[in-house]
């Protein structure tokens, strides 16, 4: 099935003081990426700022900005019009044997390496275990659950995989580094995920308020795209934004700033399905 | 091992010589007593000096030069071009499509896992197309008489300025060496380098404004920058006299703002932007990456670089140099151990005592492990590291490099050993080799010498003109008999990042990270 | 210009200056007190250590000597001054005459061998050198924006310099020797002898307020500091007479001043705030002051 969506993802940083200077670079631009399509994609700053926009390693659209007029307050609203499928079924699986060849380990290496968000976990998943990399996955998908507790708070941005674990409990960024830590400890290369979900009923034109969320791509001879924070597949209620090893490399938002101290950040995700 | 001499075999000086020995035979004792005490008042007075735990020394240039051969210059230069050609196609290649993994020449898990591969430059693209403005290759010369490239730097090679001070000192202090000698000169480099830099501008830009950034005068090579801005007649620069605004990159004049074109920058990419790298840099200049991506400035030497002199890279130069120009390498590297290969790792496990290993991502010659000089538990410790991530090592034969006779405290001439670091500037259609370089002489620790007992010194090096050589084959070899001066090897020498001027590089790099800002008393 | 350069000029200019003021102060003083051996010589170490803004005490003369030439960490001493001129001179090094660069070094190493237990040889060493690094300045240094800073920041600091100078009172303490002494420690007294009329402590102070002969008079300093200032807004295009206010104010009350003790005293009181509040206006209008950035995210 096809949706159309509209998000409108809002950031609105408030400081102390006034600040002088401010840098910044954003990554909300959906992708044009396997079946989905990017139709409409506008960026603004206020205090108002010109764009400059690249595309970055990971082919992930980049809308860089600085504000140099001194501000209190600082508002950035990102609009894209989406449309969106459920993605094709993998239809090409391979052994273990095939994943373990050294091509195939150095092909992928840069999704196989842990990082500081993605470190070692302890755990008695025993991945290795199933029949083939496909089942291994989809036995993490719906074994996560039963690991991490959703509970918004108990763990910040920084926080790496090992954290979450430890205190079984976490957000959606806990669920994928966790989740990347298991499968790339097992030798199944595994990628960062930064999108939107849709959480209304799907009726057409209602605003529906969520947050931006993130999952899991594995390779299994194919990317096989799965949710572990909900414990099921990727369809066409998620919209895809950008694509990294972990948190760092598709953070929304990252910058810096000068004079000031923050105040207080309010995020806000609406979506809208428009067909 | 037998060290080679390179000035004196069976205590005759080597063809081209005879006549500086002679001269050096004139001076005498004495003579280098006091000579080496006007040079030392030449230097501190010119303030040619480099920073040694904060305090500033001059570097001591020896009083016997080095002489390098016509024939065997133009091997060398040879050699530096096509080395610098093929690591600007790699670091055009590994910044851009990335041919190289699909033809697999170098493998992808081994750029991917370096520190020094910044995926922030991903995507830039140099105006010109030139990353490496300027390269300092590190040679050593073996037993056999062969030059091999120990290191490349193309990052912020630094020592040039000693170069053309080194000749200026020489000629000051004992003019009379120079008797019957036509020599290269090397006063050409500023303005080469300007050049270069000019013409690394972004396209469009007709009178392009370039800096030289610097850390700051607590950096230890800030003789350096300033020397350089001073000769190419442009403005030095540290990170606060610069700012970004709108992807441009702007100077802080008492007029307003002056935008800038080429940033010949000294300072490592970690400090550059701290939007991209580390963000408490106070050195850097928010911005400047993205600035360059829009090409509105030219980063020099490129973002990045390290990548193409990484320890693991380096023993794939050969190849690439195969891939990219379809021709054999003309210098050799140093052997260098593969350890991800199982034969090679267990070559190198069981002969750890001889060979040298070094940690791929270390900096300042650490973790560097000499296996003659090691103890057994220092052995076994290595031991256990590498078979625990070969990946994180390379290992290479000991080296006996060269020695030069040099002057000692008390005026007599001992051999000491040398290594060379040429010079080469690329200007995008050619790339131009500084004739000579800088030799550096490792002054071992016991035998201490006026002014340097912590650090090494250095040589001036001549290069002889060919209008008055006749054309010398290479230069002819022997070894010398055994001799516990002459066969020590040195293990300073076996990395240069063990030399004071890169150490100290990055000793003084880190200091200046503290977030005060200068306060001048009223 | 780029603006720390600018600055450094600026800095350059008041640093070599303080290191001779102090140099010289010190070396009068010190005379003074080795032919002074009364009772109150604590008092007399007292008034040149607080005159200095220093707070430590001195006892005799040879601890005032040490206390004076001081340490590298503190602006007003000898050796503080010192390193703040070769700080300056150091991150303006490539801009500078290299002539001028050696000669700092130079007098970088008359300090370092200097033996505070005879402090008059060695201060006049290091006088020697300061003649030769500012002789070398005013012959080789280009005459641009650079050097309107080093000249500016020089006359601003010899206005402070002898307003300190004559808030001392030295003549208090030493009736016979205080206006000689005064006179010395800037240099002036030959320039006051040619006038040919006896050295008293109110013919002293007029002179060194506004005596035009004087390049150190109060009066000449700051006419000096305007003109540098007028030549740096022009290249800069930009007008001096908002940062010349304070000064401007000064110099009209100097000319007008008469005979009038109590206005001078107001005068010299009032001189090291005028040029506190100049510095602080060219470093507003030129040097850009960026603060203490801190970046965080």
């Amino acid at each position: 099935m096809t949706w159309r969506l509209k998000v409108i993802h809002t950031t609105n940083f408030q400081y102390e003081s006034e600040v002088t200077a401010s840098f910044n670079e954003a990554r909300m631009s959906p992708k044009n990426v396997d079946n989905q399509f990017l139709i409409q994609h506008k960026f603004k700053v206020t205090p108002s700022a010109s764009i400059y926009e690249y595309v970055d390693y990971f082919n992930t659209t980049v809308n860089s900005f600085d504000v140099q007029t001194p501000h209190t307050a600082l508002k950035i609203v990102a609009e894209s019009v989406v449309e969106t499928q459920t993605p094709i079924e993998p239809t090409r699986f391979i052994t273990w044997a095939e994943l373990d060849s050294q091509t195939t380990q150095d092909k992928f290496a840069e999704y196989l390496e842990l990082t500081q968000l993605v470190d070692q976990i302890t755990t008695s998943f025993a991945l290795r275990d199933q029949d083939s990399p496909l089942a291994a996955v989809h036995f993490l998908n719906n074994s996560m659950r039963e690991q991490i507790m959703y509970t918004p708070g108990a763990t910040n941005v920084y926080s790496p995989a090992s954290e979450a674990w430890e205190k079984r409990a976490g957000v959606c960024q806990d669920f994928t580094h966790a989740s990347l830590s298991i499968l790339r400890a097992s030798g199944i290369p595994a990628r960062y995920i930064s999108g939107y979900l849709y959480h209304g009923d799907g009726d057409i034109g209602e605003v529906v308020v969520g947050e931006s969320h993130s999952w899991v791509e594995a390779w299994v001879g194919q990317w096989l795209p799965f949710d572990p924070t909900n414990g099921r597949p990727v369809a066409e209620d998620h919209v895809i934004v950008a694509k990294g090893r972990d948190y760092h490399d598709v953070s929304p938002l990252k910058g810096i700033f000068s004079g000031g101290a923050s105040r207080k950040t309010e995020v806000t995700v609406a979506l809208t399905r428009l067909s | 091992m037998n060290a080679l001499d390179e000035f004196l075999i069976d205590g005759i000086p080597t063809r081209d010589l005879e006549m500086l020995w002679e001269t050096i035979g004139k001076i005498g004792t004495h003579g280098f007593i006091s000579r080496a005490k006007q040079r030392d008042l030449y230097l501190s007075m010119q303030g040619i000096t480099f920073t040694l735990s904060g305090v500033e020394r001059p570097l001591p240039v020896d009083l016997v030069p080095r002489v390098i051969a016509v024939s065997e210059w133009q091997n060398l230069e040879r050699g530096i071009k096509q080395r610098i050609k093929a690591l600007e196609a790699f670091l055009a290649d590994v910044y851009g499509d990335q041919e190289l993994f699909k033809d697999g020449i170098v493998p992808k898990a081994l750029i991917q896992s370096s520190e020094h591969f910044h995926r922030a430059a991903h995507g830039i693209k140099p105006a010109n197309g030139v990353r490496i403005h300027v390269a300092g290759i590190d040679l050593v010369r073996d037993q056999h008489g062969t030059l091999r490239v120990l290191e490349d730097n193309l990052r912020s090679p630094s020592g040039v300025s000693y170069v053309l001070e080194n000749r200026r000192t020489m000629a000051h202090v004992v003019p009379e060496l120079f008797n019957g000698y036509a020599i290269r000169s090397v006063d050409e480099y500023p303005e080469r380098l300007i050049a270069a830099l000019i013409a690394a501008a972004p396209s469009g830009v007709s009178n392009p404004n370039v800096v030289v950034l610097t850390p700051g005068v607590h950096n230890s090579a800030h003789f350096e920058h300033a020397f350089l801005a001073r000769r190419m007649g442009v403005e030095l620069v540290e990170g606060r006299d610069l700012y970004c605004r709108n992807n441009k990159v702007f100077m802080r004049t008492t007029q307003g703002s002056e935008e800038i074109h080429v940033v010949y920058r000294r300072i490592d990419d970690d400090y550059l932007d701290p939007i991209h790298f580390k963000p408490d840099s106070l050195l850097g200049i928010p911005g400047v990456l993205n600035a360059a991506r829009a090409n509105n400035v030219t980063i020099a030497n490129g973002v990045g670089n390290g990548i193409a002199d990484d320890k693991a890279i380096y023993a794939y130069v050969p190849k690439l140099i195969e891939y990219y120009l379809n021709e054999k390498a003309l210098l050799p590297n140093v052997d260098t151990y593969d350890l991800k290969e199982s034969d090679q790792l267990d070559y190198v496990m069981s002969n750890l005592s001889e060979l040298v290993v070094k940690p791929v991502a270390g900096s300042g010659g650490y973790g560097i492990t000499i296996g003659p000089k090691a103890s057994k538990k220092e052995l076994e410790v290595v031991a256990k590291e590498i078979s625990t991530n070969p990946r994180n090592w390379v290992a290479q034969p000991l080296i006996a490099l060269s020695t030069i006779p040099t002057v000692q405290e008390d005026g007599t001439l001992s051999p000491r050993h040398v290594d060379l670091r040429p010079f080469a500037v690329n200007d995008g259609k050619e790339i131009w080799v500084l004739p000579g370089g800088l030799t550096r002489v490792a002054l071992v620790e016991g035998n201490v010498v006026v002014n340097s007992s912590q650090g090494g010194g250095s040589k001036d090096t001549w290069v002889l003109s060919d209008e008055t050589q006749a054309p010398a084959p290479a230069i002819e070899v022997a070894v010398l008999e055994s001799d516990p001066l002459k066969s020590d090897v040195v293990p300073q020498m076996q990395g240069p990042d063990v030399l004071p001027i890169s150490r100290l590089h990055q000793q003084e790099e880190q200091q200046q990270q503290s977030p005060n800002t200068e306060v001048k008393d009223a | 210009m780029l603006s720390r350069l600018a600055e450094s000029s600026f800095w350059l200019g008041r640093y070599l200056e303080r290191t001779e003021g102090i140099s010289r102060l010190l070396l009068e003083f010190h005379q003074l007190l080795i032919q002074d051996q009364r009772s109150h010589i604590a008092r007399g170490c007292a008034l040149l250590t607080h005159g200095l803004g220093l707070e430590m005490k001195a006892q005799n003369s040879q601890t005032l000597v040490e206390i004076v030439f001081g340490e590298d960490s503190n602006p007003s001493t000898i050796r503080g001054a010192l390193q703040g001129v070769r700080s300056n001179a150091r991150s303006i090094r490539d801009t500078l005459p290299s002539d001028f660069f050696e000669s700092i070094n130079r007098l970088n190493a008359a300090a370092e061998s200097f033996d505070p237990k005879s402090p008059g040889s060695s201060l006049k060493n290091i006088l020697d050198r300061l003649a030769v690094s500012n002789g070398i300045y005013e012959w080789l240094a280009p005459s641009d924006e650079s050097s309107h800073f080093f000249k500016l920041g020089r006359s601003l600091e010899r206005m402070d310099l002898v307003s300190r100078l004559l808030s001392l009172k030295i003549e208090k303490e030493w009736r016979d020797q205080g206006p000689a002494t005064t006179l010395r420690a800037v240099g002036g007294l030959s320039t006051f002898l040619k006038a040919r009329v006896p050295i008293t402590a109110e013919r002293v102070r007029h002179f060194l307020i506004n005596d035009p002969s004087f390049p150190r008079s109060l009066f000449e300093s700051g006419r000096m500091a305007e003109i540098s200032l007028r030549e740096i807004a022009q290249v800069n295009r930009t007008s001096a007479d908002t940062i010349l206010k304070p000064i401007g104010l000064l110099g009209s009350q100097i000319h007008f001043l008469g005979n009038d003790v109590e206005e001078e005293e107001r005068i010299i009181a009032r001189t090291p705030l005028a040029v506190e509040e100049t510095s602080e206006a060219i470093r507003t209008a030129f040097f850009r002051p960026v603060g203490s950035i801190v970046w965080s995210n």
